[in-house]
């Protein structure tokens, strides 16, 4: 008889779970005082330092803004990935969301008033140790070239320059699903694949260590980054266009990607006041500092 | 004031609830992942998903092949269980028999510390100490390889095992221990024909334990293995175990995508290879100890 009891209530938690699953989502309409976003590890760190400095400098909502209540400023930034970031907007589990790339149509798509804002560029750097023989050779790779490397056709660095030794090529690329590997495959693989010898280095400070370590290999390294190494590093210039700051905040410098922020349907007004302080004096400066070029 | 008697009832049925509760979140998980990863199947089909050989998922061509990444996880587990267990037995021997009573707490304390040190930091450790050291030695260009991560989760299975294996060896001594030293029996002897074979039963259930966690491990052994989804065919090559590939993946996986159904299908395959290991420990063991007996 136990045993009936036991297997019933087993359902019947079943189903109350499932019940609760289906449920939960679209609950944000009242404002708590918690502002939550979520999404591209790259852009969190950056976002939650102008969380701090806003909620430092204003105390409480309703001295932003006196439609807003009176709590507490509480910004919460989660991280998990660009897409990440748009299905929290989707889920309705965070008012908005961190992209390190544009957002797929797919994701624009199923919102139902997509809604981006800019606010700054992430860059891409092709980088070499500074001990590396390529890097002593040539100051410019053609986006060809680099395709050659990472689609394995070349694997040796005697391969693309006589001069250069007889030793394997290690490339390193962060994970093929992220943002920062999007730009690449789209702006230089196009429609190549990477090499399955290439390794995926899970984050874009344990790839430029990597860089820093080892002479024999060649990768891909966020702006603010490389900037932080500038004297270990090599970076070359694309297709003879060198990746300084005009270069990528005009567009002309190919290996980029945009840091947005998105979100479904009209503002609301905490949102609105967050999203004004990031793109002020104060928040740009903080982008500037967490090595990324924000938006004029 | 409640009898002993009630006390009794409600006691029964709040862990009879607890237990329940915890087989829920089991079959939860398995009902979600499996839910989760049906689509995938849909697309491709489970014999291309599991023999095929490119994992391309962004591709414009898009390839779901697991195998390559299926032998990655298992050369990597039965690697990482091949030197650990010789040395989990010896270090359980020495624990448990050899060692002057007075340190037997210490040592046992110290392995267990050696469990609960973070995995990142084993990965980091491995980075920074192990692939250099392969790559001098090995003259490689870069030391990513199936041997760093051999290595690294060697390391990790072993104070489980230790801990499993020595205590099964206490507990096996214990009723002969007094009868040995009266009977003036040696202790390697004793160590041969007593506690090797009376322990087999904890040694088994230390390699299920370490197999198991071994085949799940994931922060240290994506931070040495390069993620290359190659089947690996010297210890030198580079690999990319399940673990590897989802937690890489599925941050940046569209939710509802093939991409993401893909991630959850790998994740389903994984727990079914675990399932099947763990149930053949099983039979084998059955079939060793005898019909029942435990």
């Amino acid at each position: 008889m136990y045993r009936k009891i036991g297997i019933s209530m087993i359902f019947l938690l079943l189903f109350v779970v499932l019940l609760v699953g289906c449920g939960d989502g679209n609950e944000t309409s009242d404002f708590d005082g918690e502002l939550k976003l979520t999404g591209s590890s790259t852009l969190a760190p950056t976002i939650s330092t102008i969380a701090d400095a806003f909620a430092e400098e204003y105390g409480t909502w309703d001295q932003v803004d006196e439609s807003l209540p009176e709590e507490e400023i509480s910004i919460s930034v989660a991280t998990g990935g660009s897409s990440a970031g748009a299905k929290a907007i989707l889920d309705g589990t965070a008012h908005i969301g961190m992209m390190a790339r544009n957002a797929k149509d797919e994701e624009m798509d199923a919102m139902e008033n997509y809604q981006e804002v800019k606010i700054g560029i992430d860059a891409l750097l092709m980088a070499v140790n500074q001990e590396n023989g390529l890097g002593k050779l040539k100051q410019d790779l053609t986006k060809e070239e680099v395709r050659r490397i990472f689609s394995g056709e070349q694997s040796l660095w005697s391969e693309v320059s006589g001069d250069l030794p007889e030793e394997e090529i290690v490339l390193l690329v962060r994970d093929v699903g992220g943002g920062a590997h999007g730009v690449f495959q789209d702006v230089i693989m196009e429609d190549e694949d990477v090499t399955e010898k290439a390794i995926e280095v899970p984050s874009m400070s344990g790839l430029v260590e990597r860089l820093i370590g080892n002479e024999g290999a060649i990768g891909y390294a966020s702006f603010g980054v490389a900037e932080q190494y500038r004297d270990d590093l090599v970076a070359f210039s694309i297709d003879g266009i060198e990746p300084s700051e005009e270069n990528i905040i005009s567009g002309d410098y190919p290996l980029s990607r945009p840091l947005n922020l998105v979100w479904d349907g009209e503002a609301s007004t905490e949102m609105q006041v967050f999203i004004d302080y990031i793109e002020s004096e104060a928040g740009r400066e903080i982008i500037a500092e967490m090595g990324f070029l924000p938006m004029e | 004031m409640l009898t002993n008697h009630k006390k009794e009832k409600v006691f029964t049925t709040m862990v009879r609830f607890m237990t329940i509760v915890v087989l829920f979140i089991l079959v939860f998980i398995i009902y979600f992942i499996l839910k989760e990863s049906l689509m995938i199947f849909q697309q491709v089909s489970l014999k291309d998903f599991i023999f095929g050989r490119e994992w391309r998922p962004l591709s414009v061509n898009p390839r779901f092949g697991l195998f390559p990444i299926i032998i990655g996880t298992l050369s990597l587990t039965s690697g990482a269980l091949i030197w650990a267990l010789p040395f989990s037995i010896g270090t359980a021997i020495f624990i448990s028999q050899v060692c002057p009573e007075q340190w037997r707490r210490g040592l046992r304390s110290l392995t267990d510390l050696m469990a609960g040190v973070p995995s990142v930091i084993y990965g980091f450790l491995g980075v920074v100490v192990l692939l250099p050291a392969i790559e001098s030695i090995f003259g490689q260009s870069s030391g990513d390889s199936l041997m760093a991560g051999i290595i690294v989760l060697g390391v990790m299975i072993m104070p489980f095992m230790i801990s499993i294996i020595a205590e099964s060896m206490e507990s096996v001594v214990r009723p002969y221990i007094g009868v040995s030293k009266s009977l003036g029996v040696s202790k390697w002897y004793m160590i041969r024909r007593l506690v090797l074979p009376g322990a087999w039963k904890g040694i088994f259930a230390g390699v299920v334990l370490g197999t198991s966690r071994a085949m799940g491990e994931t922060m240290a052994v994506m931070m040495v293995v390069g993620n290359s989804a190659l089947i690996p065919e010297t210890l030198l090559d580079r690999i990319k175990p399940i673990t590897s590939l989802i937690a890489l993946e599925i941050g940046s996986a569209p939710v509802n995508s093939v991409h993401y159904h893909g991630i959850f299908g790998a994740g389903f395959v994984l727990l079914m290879v675990l399932l099947l290991i763990n149930f053949a420990f099983y039979r084998i063991r059955r079939k060793i100890s005898g019909e029942g007996s435990m």
